[in-house]
């Protein structure tokens, strides 16, 4: 089966999302990797989000009760309309606010 | 080997034809499998100890069913479809209606459940008509009315004292109805106390209500959070099934289950995990297209079952590391799964799965 994968560019991220063929769907699905551990970062440094991720601990919602991803909260920018993948605007997760190490000095990631 | 406590009946098998019937012919066999206590491991026994032929066969039927084997259930039921007797009919109908679902032949469990609704309508009508019909035919009414999650109609509102006329076995089965109802509308406390209670006063074991009855907790202490008891429960309904290989039960439930057969039964006992998963594949297709369109028209049909189960935990407000400690599986198999899941169904957050999935 031949291997296919989707571009994303946003704010100076760059991501090649792979996907494969789901026989019981009977269409190709995007694999994404783990953004929490591993995100992806503009180059204002806001990590590059999935819509369903838990939610962290700064997430803030418009909803009168708690949501528990990032697709609803209220820092969470899709790169397009209805986009799974989506900058957090939160400031407390921003790049600059990482706490280790050198590695971390680069502010564009390509996955 | 204890058996049912309805009266008995002449050892010769009853004509096929549907002319009516009166009261005083009724035999008052109905669903003899599910009425009857016997030993893990008896179950088969049981049934050809029988001395009845129709309620031998009828209960051949039952274990069949209940042992996920549809295709044979009609070869015992059909005869009985038509059959005079209110109780034979009503428990052939039934059976053979679920089977039919398995099988994906929904135009004859259609046809089977209006008959149930025919019977109901006209026994319920008839002032003079023996209690005891009138019971049982509440209660086929209303099983099948919950088991697919049917808007319950005042009418079908069993009383009470009319089910104290059944006999035990299907009492016990009744109470399992009544918590799966409960379960329905969401009060998952009463429902595990109806569960809990019934169990507690069940005279001797009857294999089919309390598998039922065990997995109706499963998914109220997984609706709680409540893992543990949700597991404990699971392996205490397996204890009794698996002797007899009455696997169908888990098939049937195992949307609501939330990945407890996974974190359970997959790993011990793979091959009946793996039949309880064809077993779900075929009996939630046809159970979709019957079912109450509220909760069935929007149920995902395209994701697996892990899938499913996780969608479901995830809807329910679930982390991905509770989900992964629960199931035994890493949070980036969980959150591999649920990518699927978006995929398949085109939502963009978590709170928009919940229209997918069952209550």
């Amino acid at each position: 089966m031949e291997k296919k994968s989707r571009h994303y560019e946003f704010e100076g991220a760059i991501l090649d999302i792979p996907m494969f063929y789901d026989e019981l769907a009977q269409m190709y699905i995007e694999e994404y990797r783990n953004f929490n551990e591993d995100p992806a970062w503009t180059t204002e440094g806001c990590p590059i989000m999935h819509s369903v991720e838990d939610a962290c601990p700064f997430g803030e919602w418009d909803e009168p009760q708690r949501c528990n991803d990032c697709g609803s909260c209220r820092f969470f920018e899709p790169i397009a309309p209805h986009a799974l993948l989506g900058a957090c605007r939160q400031k407390k997760r921003l790049w600059a606010n990482k706490t280790n190490s050198k590695e971390n000095r680069g502010r564009t990631i390509t996955l | 080997m204890k058996t049912e406590d309805m009266r008995e009946t002449a050892n010769t098998k009853e004509p096929d034809s549907h002319s009516g019937g009166a009261s005083e012919t009724e035999s008052h066999i109905l669903l003899p499998l599910i009425n009857s206590a016997f030993l893990p491991g008896s179950c088969l026994k049981t049934v050809q100890a029988m001395e009845d032929i129709n309620r031998r066969e009828i209960a051949m039927g039952e274990y069949y069913y209940f042992s996920g084997r549809p295709e044979e259930v009609a070869r015992e039921m059909e005869p009985y479809l038509a059959s005079r007797d209110t109780g034979m009919r009503l428990s052939a109908c039934l059976v053979y209606a679920f089977a039919n679902l398995a099988t994906d032949n929904i135009h004859l469990a259609r046809h089977a459940l209006t008959e149930v609704k025919r019977t109901f309508e006209k026994i319920n009508g008839e002032e003079n008509e023996l209690p005891e019909l009138k019971a049982m035919c509440s209660f086929v009414s209303v099983t099948s009315a919950v088991l697919l999650h049917m808007p319950m109609k005042e009418e079908l509102a069993c009383d009470p004292e009319l089910m104290n006329l059944l006999p035990s076995g299907l009492r016990f089965f009744y109470s399992y109805v009544m918590a799966h109802y409960a379960y329905l509308q969401g009060d998952y406390g009463r429902s595990i106390g109806i569960a809990q209670t019934a169990l507690a006063f069940e005279p001797e074991l009857y294999p089919i209500p309390t598998i039922y009855l065990r997995l109706v907790m499963v998914m109220d202490y997984m609706s709680l959070k409540k893992s543990e008891e949700a597991k404990e429960q699971m392996l205490l309904a397996w204890e009794v099934a698996r002797p007899d290989g009455l696997i169908e039960a888990f098939g049937e439930h195992h949307g609501l289950l939330g990945g407890v057969l996974e974190a359970t039964l997959k790993k011990n006992w793979p091959e009946d995990f793996k039949r309880i998963i064809g077993i779900t594949y075929s009996f939630s297709s046809g159970w979709r297209k019957v079912h109450n369109p509220d909760t069935g028209d929007d149920v995902a049909n395209n994701l697996t079952t892990t899938e499913f189960a996780i969608a479901m935990l995830t809807a329910r407000g679930w982390t991905y590391q509770e989900i992964a400690s629960h199931m035994g599986i890493s949070v980036n198999t969980v959150k591999f799964h649920m990518g699927a899941v978006i995929g398949k169904l085109g939502i963009e957050k978590k709170s928009d799965l919940k229209k997918y999935m069952l209550r």
